[in-house]
């Protein structure tokens, strides 16, 4: 047990680095630590690997908030709010609450893994293509709650994200698509996301402040980390609904298979806005919208695990490495491991539980130092996040150089859409998104006869349908009552 | 002035104390790039049971990065012919050239072959428990009572589930007629799991995987949504003989039973000097006598049958133009979809 509890812990502490490094993912750190997991049994091995997985997608929130830039593509969202809230002097604060929420988040998808396996396990196989493409699509919809005041330019944004995430390869028939003769090799697979993801968040940043001069740090004018608000529990009072609903969002998401974290978090992100008794505040540093994100994002942690143990297909990539350490030992995840493995299902839960502890000790109590770096000279900062940038984007695919140089080239794009006044948000919600969107849409009406009519035609599209509806016209309202406010000459 | 004798003695002393040629792969680090990101797959379990072996016996310090086809063929385009970068990879490497997914500077010409590691028998489709055919060949004589029918087979383009279904089509076209072979449907496939929930979602009637990797659904209390039956597998599984093999139910490719395994060969960078593949070859055959590799390999149900890179050469540039001498008589799979 103590040495399960000993690689649990180092799982953790990895995984937490691993999600910190922009660039690094939770999944990187699976697949790097896979082949040595064959040097024990398979317990201590999920030991080392749900540590690694649960570090790995909670470690992404601290870069989301001290320096803007989400360590993981599933921590997107955790930046909107959490940023704004250390550039008020509360990194501390924000990364209690974002280390909470992710603690509550994995404890609630644990329990939906621990009581809910099978029964949620026969509901996954009845959401097909049809539903998956307009989950996706529900996911999209948060792109106009962010474009509140510019909805018009950031839906524009949006599909500039989409058109550019259908560069490459179209796998319906191997054909390239949007790509130069010269850079057949390089963008066959397409552009890649983590290089664009903190190329348009930090290095757009970084030319900014160029431009600018550059700050002493990255606080407000006048803000002082010792004059800020604290952390405390009561951060949570009222918001218990919030972790509920995100964290259980989360999970569901992730026994989707094939619908990432990014759409977990993003869904999340926007029904907490949609209920919201203060929805103006959020994307200026409410609590309750990184509480959301965060939780959502380690509630899938549990839900992506799902169906992996009751179907044998994985619920996210992480989980599809966590496939290679059954295998490795001889064991196969399908519809009978559960019945024929009581022993390692129970094992798995147990490391689950230890490796949120672990998580949750690991970060909340040593914030305080990590949360000082908002403090530190911007000078000295931005050599470093610029050399973990590119680090990142070269471990992106193993050490591909041209995706450094797609680096910096989003890195002017982000600086680009600033300086003319188009969101970034939207624009990477679009490119995380275009993807899956195009290929639900193409499985959907291919396995219908390519009859359009399938989206309306089942209930729980039907639903979806509803929710899509629902959500576009609270945002367009919203949008318009803003509008209408800002020339009444009242501001948020 | 000094006698041959002398000569001779100092010649056999500085022969003597000369260090042996030192091993090119002892104390080096390795990369070994395989051609697809899962590492759920044959691909990387295959290379990283020969990885641990490798290691055993070059006495160096390896690791496999699953990078997917794309980065695998570019890295061994690319990467400098010195033996510590190559590739461990399946039938891929020239079907997806010979279905012309890539270009011609992926040929095998423009790499050195090394010696091959092993095979994997499992290649197979399988259907739903439910299906109202029991085998390949029962699905012909399905198809052939009622012009109707269809049957939507789900694989990947260029690769070996491509060849399984090429297989299939021109001995359903030989045998049963144009027609009916043209009853068959592609279905893009994907991962496995891509490909098992076109099945569940009923977006496809039958699909290709691995025979392992489908075997848990194959088994008895398997929920009925989810179970599966194996209808056509591409060679024999070892202790398996209750399985439909495509070369046992008659299914022919160039006119001799169809038996087809996935072979595991080393590809390193053109250019890659031959002590460097001799010292693989040495390697490759220690693993092939140690029954530790054999005993690795069939607990996954793959074969440790290994060759010499020469005659590893000679059997693929073989089995590839076999192959292309069938995919000459079969149509575009994109104009059965």
């Amino acid at each position: 047990m103590l040495l399960n509890i000993g690689l649990a812990l180092l799982g953790t502490a990895v995984g937490i680095i691993f999600g910190a490094i922009p660039g690094m993912t939770a999944t990187m750190a699976v697949a790097v630590f896979l082949p040595m997991t064959y040097a024990f049994s398979l317990v201590p091995a999920l030991y080392l690997l749900l540590g690694l997985y649960v570090g790995g997608i909670s470690g992404g929130l601290i870069p989301a908030i001290l320096i803007n830039v989400p360590g993981t593509p599933s921590s997107v969202c955790t930046g909107f709010d959490g940023y704004p809230m250390a550039r008020r002097g509360e990194s501390e604060r924000a990364l209690k609450i974002g280390i909470t929420a992710s603690f509550f988040g994995g404890m609630i998808s644990l329990i939906v893994l621990a009581f809910l396996t099978p029964p949620l396990a026969k509901m996954a196989i009845k959401f097909s293509a049809i539903e998956k493409f307009l989950i996706i699509l529900f996911a999209m919809t948060v792109i106009a709650a962010l474009s509140k005041g510019s909805m018009t330019k950031g839906v524009f944004a949006g599909f500039l994200g989409v058109l550019l995430s259908l560069v490459g390869e179209l796998s319906m028939n191997n054909k390239m698509r949007m790509v130069p003769d010269f850079l057949k090799t390089e963008l066959r697979s397409g552009f890649q996301l983590l290089p664009l993801l903190i190329g348009l968040f930090a290095i757009a940043q970084m030319f900014q402040e160029a431009e600018k001069g550059m700050q002493s740090n990255n606080l407000e004018e006048g803000v002082t980390v010792e004059g800020a608000k604290k952390f405390s529990f009561s951060d949570f009072k009222g918001q218990w609904v919030n972790v509920i609903r995100s964290s259980l969002l989360g999970t569901f998401m992730g026994i989707l298979p094939g619908v990432g974290g990014s759409a977990a978090s993003l869904i999340a992100y926007s029904q907490t806005k949609s209920f919201s008794k203060h929805p103006e505040l959020m994307g200026k540093g409410a609590p309750e919208g990184l509480i959301a994100s965060e939780s959502s994002n380690n509630g899938l942690t549990g839900g992506a695990l799902v169906p992996l143990l009751s179907l044998g297909i994985p619920g996210d990539a992480t989980t599809a490495v966590l496939i290679g350490a059954f295998l490795l030992q001889g064991i196969q995840v399908g519809p009978l491991f559960i019945d024929q493995h009581p022993e390692i299902w129970n094992q798995i839960l147990l490391a689950l539980v230890t490796c949120n502890i672990l998580m949750f000790i690991v970060m909340f109590f040593p914030i305080k130092l990590i949360s000082q770096v908002v403090k530190v000279r911007s000078a000295r900062m931005y050599p470093v996040i610029l050399l973990m940038c590119i680090v990142g984007a070269y471990a992106t695919r193993s050490g591909v150089m041209f995706d450094v140089w797609c680096l910096l080239l989003f890195g002017i794009v982000g600086f680009v859409m600033n300086k003319i006044g188009l969101p970034t948000a939207p624009f990477l919600i679009g490119f995380i998104l275009g993807g899956d969107l195009e290929k639900y849409f193409i499985e959907a009406v291919k396995g219908n006869n390519y009859d359009l009519a399938v989206f309306f035609q089942r209930p729980i599209a039907l639903v979806i349908w509803a929710l899509i509806a629902i959500f576009l016209g609270y945002s367009i309202w919203d949008n318009m009552k803003g509008g209408t406010l800002e020339k009444m000459g009242v501001k948020d | 002035m000094f006698n041959k004798r002398f000569i001779a003695s100092i010649l056999v002393l500085v022969l003597c104390c000369a260090p042996a040629a030192a091993a090119v792969y002892e104390g080096q680090r390795v990369r070994i790039v395989i051609g697809s990101t899962a590492v759920s797959g044959d691909s990387y379990m295959v290379a990283d049971i020969v990885n641990r072996y490798l290691q055993k016996y070059l006495k160096c310090s390896s690791k496999v990065d699953p990078i997917g086809a794309n980065e695998a063929f570019a890295t061994i385009r690319t990467a400098a012919p010195d033996g510590m970068t190559f590739m461990i990879f399946h039938d891929m490497t020239y079907l997806g050239v010979l279905f012309g997914s890539y270009g011609p500077e992926y040929d095998l010409e423009n790499m050195v072959i090394g010696p091959r590691v092993g095979q994997n028998p499992g290649s197979c489709f399988a259907a739903k428990k439910n299906a109202p055919y029991k085998d390949l060949k029962e699905l012909a004589e399905w198809l052939k009572a009622d012009s109707s029918r269809t049957v939507r087979l789900s694989v990947e383009l260029g690769s070996v589930s491509n060849l399984g279904f090429v297989i299939y089509y021109v001995w359903l076209k030989d045998t049963y007629g144009e027609n009916v072979a043209n009853q068959m449907r592609f279905v893009l496939g994907g991962s496995t799991d891509t490909k098992l929930q076109q099945l569940w979602d009923n977006n496809a009637d039958v699909i290709f995987g691995d025979y392992s990797s489908f075997l848990q659904y194959t088994a008895d209390g398997v929920d009925e949504q989810l179970a599966l039956k194996y209808v056509g597998i591409m060679d024999k599984v070892p202790g398996r003989d209750d399985l439909p093999v495509y070369g046992n139910m008659g299914i022919t490719m160039d006119g001799k039973p169809a038996y087809f395994s996935k072979d595991f060969l080393i590809y390193l960078p053109k250019g890659t000097p031959d002590e460097v593949v001799k010292e693989l070859d040495e390697a490759v055959a220690k693993m092939q006598a140690d029954p530790q590799y054999q005993e690795d390999m069939a607990k996954m149900t793959y074969a440790g049958n290994t060759l010499p890179s020469k005659e590893a050469k000679e059997f693929i540039y073989a089995k590839r133009a076999a192959i292309k001498k069938v995919l000459s008589e079969a149509p575009n799979i994109e104009d059965l979809e």
